[in-house]
């Protein structure tokens, strides 16, 4: 995706957005950030898996979209394989641009080259420069991921801050080959086990505890990848 | 019963005299491991002067600090963010043989000897022609290219190389300070101790201060900085002079600024050579620590003055003026014996060695962890165990010592008194001139480093003695060294990843700058 620009009526007055999904920019797209809320969705597609990220260090929730770098094989002939779409994708071709250093102020941005953008679809201003309710409620969604994403960092410091995840290799078997994805952190279930009553509780009141176990669950969907992967080589080969 | 109490010859408080940066790991070590918060702990408390200050230089370590402070429970992101900390690979030594340009790393990796060990076939010639340190590591390397020795995404105290850090220490006491009471449970007094009192036997009974009235315990430790109360006044331990051999005996400090704000930080302390001594320089990440370690009987404090401020021209202009140095005299040598009776010193009090090698920090911790490990449980212990404290910490201090002066015996700079008179015999401990004897004809082996409490290891020889150009002659044993190809291409393949390091690496400030964003995480 390229550089996202302030969303201006004498800009972008004429423009319009069609519904659909820009697969285009997650070729090659092996993580895809998810927020907390949509765990229990994603997770029956995808694994969802703590990463660090490389600018930062920091962990971030997302789900694993291929087995190795640069794969993607949740897209496929241009077509996303998956039942839920995740909202970051959902989000296209908006973003919030922040206008301060500390993400205070934060203004409507778009993405200026996505294919979702031409003369067909929804209006975002109308005659007079009024943005539209379509607009309006793509902006809203936008402001409510922005806070689910807040709330997800909140859960993953909370994992951190209990010594819960913890550095895993996945191994599989892919038609006889041993492959791994590395780079992945996981909640470590024993030390869950060995948490206080006290704590565990705070966990399920904030809805953390779900969230974990919808981890949990979608962790075996790697073989759901596997397969997609071994169809995909057998398919080329 | 608490006279019952007192004579059952259990240990049950330990004051701790003096906050300087021993004084408080000193307490952090003992607090850890005695537990004053549970109960049959041991109580621990600190007494340290308003009025006094810490001697406020102290800004270079060693890697073993990263497991004190990771075994102390101390974040490193923490630290990091409050001691104004950066990173240490190496100590790059500029200047310290004839030819001006000559420079050598003494890094923290060990050399590569897996799967081979390069350093004969270096000697011989046969593993290219980079430096010492270049053939047989990366870290060089990287030190010269400015990159920072882990990744933003490692966790905290875990790095690509080895490292150590740069610190500021009045922050560093401050932050100890902080985790010592609030989290490890040590008690804080602030008083000027006044008296102490010794019982008939000799022992320490208490002392006296001028505002916290008398202070009693079952054991003290020394903290107390060059003026060594406690175990030098009160229990008239002498000193041992080792002037005789380190001749530097005075050093003049001060805190200068970068050329700019946002100048690279180096990734080693740089330690240059001058007519008189040498400089530290310290990169911390909003200033530099620097200091002239030189002798007086070789050039008069106005000299060395203006030898600092020569030095700090080079990279200040004619800005260094700005800045006077405090000149601080340097008492060379050690107790002769760390702990007697109940007491033991610990830091500027227990001995003192000038700076070359950042020995200071690395003793008192190696030195507080020993004591709390090997605390005794009962008094009628003490005289069994501080003989072997007093064995091991000697020990150490003497090969420290010969550590520190082999960098100074083997250099050809010949330009002055100091440096000349640095080469004399009579100048060399016995067990040095040995050394350099057996290395003369073959390179240092384990087997020359036998005791598990050294303190600088063979590693560490290797990197000063062919940093500097020491000449192993390998003629009579080349037959035994029989993989020169191999040797090739080892050196090559290092010297590759090298080259590679920084495409994975941020340089060394963008790393400090991520950490204070962002923080490291523990996993
Ligand atoms: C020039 C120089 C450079 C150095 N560079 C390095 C280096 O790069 N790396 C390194 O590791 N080390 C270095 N050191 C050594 C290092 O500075 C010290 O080892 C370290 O600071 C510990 O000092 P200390 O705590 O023993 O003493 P001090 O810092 O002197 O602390 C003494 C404490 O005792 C208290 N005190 C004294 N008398 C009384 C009293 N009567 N009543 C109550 N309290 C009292 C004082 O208030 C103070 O808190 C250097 C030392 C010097 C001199």
């Amino acid at each position: 995706m390229s550089r996202p620009v302030p969303l201006t009526p004498e800009a972008h007055g004429k423009l319009r957005v069609r519904p659909g999904i820009n697969t285009a920019r997650l070729e090659g797209q092996q993580l895809l950030p998810v927020v907390v809320h949509e765990f229990h969705l994603a997770g029956s597609d995808t694994p969802i898996l703590f990463v660090k990220n490389s600018e930062t260090g920091q962990f971030e929730t997302v789900a694993l979209l291929g087995l190795s770098q640069q794969e993607n094989l949740m897209i496929d002939g241009g077509r996303w394989q998956g039942n839920y779409v995740p909202g970051v994708i959902r989000s296209d071709p908006f973003r919030l641009i922040s206008t301060s250093a500390d993400d205070e102020n934060v203004v409507l941005g778009i993405d200026p080259e996505s294919p979702l953008l031409g003369e067909e679809g929804e209006a975002l201003f109308d005659d007079k420069g009024e943005i539209t309710d379509f607009l309006k409620g793509r902006r809203d969604a936008l402001v409510s991921y922005i806070e689910h994403g807040n709330i997800t960092r909140a859960f993953t410091a909370r994992l951190v801050e209990l010594d819960l995840l913890a550095h895993r290799e996945l191994t599989l078997d892919l038609d006889g080959k041993k492959s791994t994805v590395s780079g992945m952190y996981l909640v470590d279930e024993e030390k869950l086990n060995k948490l206080d009553d006290e704590t565990l509780l705070e966990l399920q009141k904030r809805g953390f505890l779900r969230a974990i176990y919808a981890h949990f669950m979608s962790l075996n969907r790697i073989h759901g990848l596997a397969r997609l992967k071994i169809a995909g080589d057998r398919g080329e080969g | 019963m608490s006279t019952a109490g007192q004579n059952d010859g259990a240990i049950r408080e330990v004051l701790v005299v003096g906050g300087g940066t021993a004084g408080w790991l000193t307490a952090c070590h003992l607090a850890r491991k005695l537990r004053p918060t549970e109960p049959g702990g041991v109580r621990v408390r600190l007494v340290e002067s308003p009025d006094i200050p810490t001697i406020g230089v102290g800004e270079g370590t060693v890697p073993a600090v990263r497991q004190s402070l990771q075994y102390l429970g101390i974040s490193e992101t923490e630290f990091i963010r409050e001691c104004d900390a950066t990173f240490k690979q190496s100590i790059k030594f500029c200047g310290w043989m004839q030819d001006a340009s000559h420079y050598y790393h003494h890094v923290f990796d060990y050399p590569q000897r897996d799967p081979l060990d390069l350093t004969p076939y270096w000697l011989m010639g046969q593993a290219g022609e980079r430096s010492y340190a270049e053939t047989v590591g990366i870290q060089a390397a990287m030190c010269d290219a400015g990159l920072a020795p882990k990744q933003i995404t490692q966790p905290e105290f875990a790095g690509v190389t080895n490292y150590a850090y740069h610190l500021d220490a009045g922050k560093f006491s401050a932050l100890l300070t902080r985790h010592a009471t609030q989290k490890l449970g040590v008690e804080l007094i602030k008083a000027n101790v006044e008296q102490v009192h010794l019982t008939p036997a000799g022992d320490i009974d208490r002392l006296s201060t001028d505002r916290c009235g008398d202070l009693h315990a079952d054991f003290y430790v020394d903290c107390s900085g060059f003026s060594s109360l406690l175990l030098g006044q009160a229990l008239e331990v002498p000193f041992i002079d080792r002037s005789d051999v380190l001749l530097a005996d005075h050093a003049l400090a001060v805190q200068v600024p970068y050329p700019e704000e946002n100048s690279p930080i180096p990734c080693e302390t740089l330690a240059t050579a001058l007519p008189g001594g040498w400089v530290w320089d310290i990169g911390l990440v909003s200033r530099r620590g620097t200091g002239y370690v030189y002798s007086s009987n070789h050039i008069s404090h106005e000299q060395a003055e203006q030898q600092l401020l020569d030095y700090l021209r080079a990279s200040l202009g004619e800005r260094a003026e700005q800045y006077s140095a405090r000149r601080i005299p340097m008492k060379v040598g050690y107790r002769d014996s760390f702990w007697a009776r109940n007491c033991a010193a610990i830091g500027l009090s227990q001995g003192f060695v000038e700076p070359l090698e950042a020995t200071g920090l690395l003793m008192f911790d190696a030195t507080a962890r020993m004591l709390a490990e090997q605390f005794p449980a009962h008094r009628d212990l003490m005289p069994l165990l501080s003989e072997r404290f007093n064995h091991r910490v000697r020990f150490a201090w003497e090969r420290v010592i010969d550590f520190i002066k082999l960098h100074y015996c083997i250099s050809d700079r010949d330009d002055s008194e100091f440096w000349r008179d640095n080469r004399r015999t009579e100048t060399i401990p016995e067990t040095l001139r040995e050394n350099l004897a057996i290395w003369r004809h073959q390179p240092p082996s384990d087997y020359d480093f036998s005791s598990r409490l050294e303190i600088f290891n063979l590693e560490n020889y290797l990197y000063v003695l062919y940093g500097m150009n020491f000449p192993t002659q390998m003629d009579a044993i080349g037959y035994r060294y029989g993989q020169p190809a191999d040797a090739l291409k080892s050196a090559q393949r290092i010297a590759q990843s090298a080259a590679q390091a920084g495409e994975h690496l941020l340089s060394h400030r963008e790393l400090i700058q991520r950490i204070h964003q962002y923080g490291l995480q523990p996993i």
